[in-house]
């Protein structure tokens, strides 16, 4: 099945005086991921929620799969898969009646259904669990079940709101590879994440909201190149001897930049980490890990703003 | 891994061309589906405390209390009594379809339907569906209870029948209004304690559990006013016999009226819900 392609112009969305989407444009070509980058509160779920129908636009034009939001919603929903940010799953039920009903729904036959939802339980992890109550599962179960009840029938374009917030690595390691399949598969797929990290490998253009409005768009590599090269990055576990070395660094250095645990040196080469490795062992600072590092999409982001995203970052980071 | 979208088998059929999700075919088909799927999601065992034994202990609860008191008096609180359960009890299944939705709203499972290719207003007759099914057992276990007591249709199967159909339309027109409520939150519990503290007093002031004219002056004419009061004393008129135009069409007029302004708000309601 071929992707549709997805077109925002000028989309605006408030709430009152809120204006939640600003002024968005940005499309997605068919086939392709564009990821919809930005922190709590930046409009990524209220933009979805434009482009799947749920909320009416207070300016501008959405077409997705060649139907305008506005004009012809019910062909925009004939065209989507909706993952929402919460898993939204039936707890009583188990994960194959689930499937089942949405299959139904969908106008899949009784046995289509079946067959449709036993395939989706084997291919997501979910067949020992099949026949168990939602409310039984994992967290990571319950979100590939919520995803997997989007897929039962195959849509050109699937939107996908934070798809591994809220899992472990592992949960999130193995959402990134279902996510891969599906664009290995064709689909067109606009998903959002909080996740420098996950924007960089799932997707093909970043949009980096902030607020509501857009403040930057391009390829992962374009977005990195917008903050130099590699950069000199110090890990320091122990707040009051991270503190040290961040003073220590800035009385020396320009650009100096401290985030949770991490602590980075801009415009970095053999030397300056050479640099930084001395004046670590003058403080008698005992770095957790020193290296050359390539921007991630957080520098990005910081670069931006100003602001540096949550410290929940750092753990997508360093991995 | 082999993901489940790129196989073939079933995902051929999944692949089917687009099809719209309007007419009133998709509307029974898809409000069906979501019918059997709320049924389902209410449990067994609350089903059967709440639907089951509360109404029970009420009938015979109120019987015992009021029976004697009231036989002084010259009513025969077997045949008055059953009426005003159902009643009561049509306002709980209403308010239960308040919690449902709120719960729905919560969960992302309204989202989910809405965002999905399905018809806009099966969400509203799967859950109309549902209530109607819950009324019915409802007044199935409360007319049973009544009958122990000694309660009779005395004016024959037809009349009994209406007594029925106009339970249930009130427990819709009822589930109308509280639904309006239940969209506009994503909190069941509030919602449910909201309209509990709504329809209580309501019906206490009515005259379910005594005659009107047993109330303090200054309160009667608002008991003998109010729709409650309509809708059980039209329902008293099909099981007693004697005149039943007059309360019915009262009782049907209060109920369109209130169906009308309940639907423009669920359905402004509907459409906000997110
Ligand atoms: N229904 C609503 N009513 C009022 N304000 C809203 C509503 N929905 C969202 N907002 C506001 O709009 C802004 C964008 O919210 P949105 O949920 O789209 O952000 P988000 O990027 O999805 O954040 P998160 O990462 O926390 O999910 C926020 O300031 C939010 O408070
Ligand atoms: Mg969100």
């Amino acid at each position: 099945m071929h992707g549709g392609s997805v077109e925002v112009d000028r989309l605006r969305k408030t709430f009152g005086e809120k204006t939640a989407v600003d002024e968005v444009s940005f499309s997605v070509a068919p086939g392709t991921v564009l990821g919809l980058l930005g922190g709590n509160g930046a409009g990524k779920t209220t933009m979805v929620n434009c482009l799947s129908t749920l909320l009416p636009l207070d300016g501008g034009r959405a077409v997705v799969a060649g139907h305008d939001v506005a004009e012809d919603p019910a062909g925009v929903r004939a065209s989507i898969a909706l993952t929402g940010q919460f898993a939204a799953v039936d707890d009583v039920l188990t994960g194959r009646q689930n499937l089942v009903l949405f299959g139904r729904l969908l106008k899949l036959g009784r046995k289509e259904a079946a067959a449709r939802a036993e395939e989706l339980l084997a291919g997501f992890g979910l067949a020992d669990a099949a026949d168990q109550p939602v409310k039984s599962y994992s967290g990571g179960m319950r979100r590939r079940l919520d995803l997997a009840a989007s897929l039962v029938v195959r849509r050109p374009v699937i939107f996908l709101d934070e798809p591994t917030t809220g899992l472990d690595p592992v949960g999130r390691r193995e959402m990134w590879r279902i996510v891969s399949g599906l664009c290995d598969d064709g689909a067109t797929l606009l998903l959002t994440t909080q996740y420098l990290e996950e924007a960089d490998r799932l997707a093909d253009r970043i949009v980096v909201l902030d607020q509501g409005r857009v403040i930057a768009e391009g390829t992962p590599r374009e977005l990195k190149d917008q903050v130099g090269g590699a950069v000199c990055a110090v890990h320091v576990d122990v707040p009051e001897q991270r503190e040290r070395a961040v003073r220590a660094l800035r009385e020396r250095m320009d650009g100096v930049t401290e985030s949770g645990d991490l602590i980075t040196v801009p415009g970095a080469d053999a030397g300056t980490l050479a640099e930084v490795v001395r004046v670590l062992a003058e403080e008698g600072v005992e770095p957790d890990d020193v290296g050359l590092r390539r921007p991630t999409l957080d520098d990005v982001f910081f670069a931006l703003t100003g602001r540096r995203e949550d410290c929940e970052e750092q753990e997508g980071m360093r991995l | 891994m082999t993901l489940p979208t790129s196989s073939a088998g079933a995902t051929a059929a999944a692949a089917r061309p687009l099809v719209t999700e309007k007419g009133p075919r998709n509307l029974l088909g898809q409000g069906l589906l979501l019918a059997r799927r709320n049924v389902r999601l209410s449990s067994v065992a609350d089903t059967v405390s709440t639907m089951v034994v509360f109404p029970v202990i009420f009938v015979f609860g109120f019987l015992a209390i009021f029976g004697r008191l009231l036989a002084a008096r010259g009513v025969d609180y077997a045949q008055f009594l059953p009426p005003a359960i159902v009643v009561q009890w049509m306002f709980s299944v209403a308010i239960s379809a308040a919690f449902f939705f709120a719960a729905d709203r919560r969960t992302g499972m309204l989202a989910r339907y809405r965002a999905m290719a399905i018809n806009r207003g099966a969400v509203v007759v799967g859950r109309m569906a549902a209530d109607s099914l819950r009324a019915l057992l409802a007044i199935v276990v409360i007319l049973a209870a009544g009958h122990v007591a000694g309660f009779r249709f005395q004016a024959g199967p037809l009349a009994a029948l209406a007594f029925v159909a106009l339970a249930v339309g009130f427990a819709l027109t009822l589930s109308a209004g509280t639904s309006a409520v239940g969209l506009a939150s994503r909190d069941p519990e509030a919602v449910s304690s909201t309209l509990h503290t709504v329809y209580l007093p309501l019906l206490m002031v009515s005259s379910a559990f005594v005659p009107a004219d047993a109330f303090p002056a200054w309160i009667e004419p608002f008991v003998r006013a109010q729709p409650v009061t309509a809708v059980i004393d039209a329902l008293r008129a099909l099981a007693d016999g004697g005149p039943t135009a007059g309360p019915v069409t009262r009782a049907v007029l209060w109920m369109a009226g209130l169906l009308a302004l309940f639907s423009l708000a669920a359905v402004r309601a509907f459409r906000r819900a997110t």
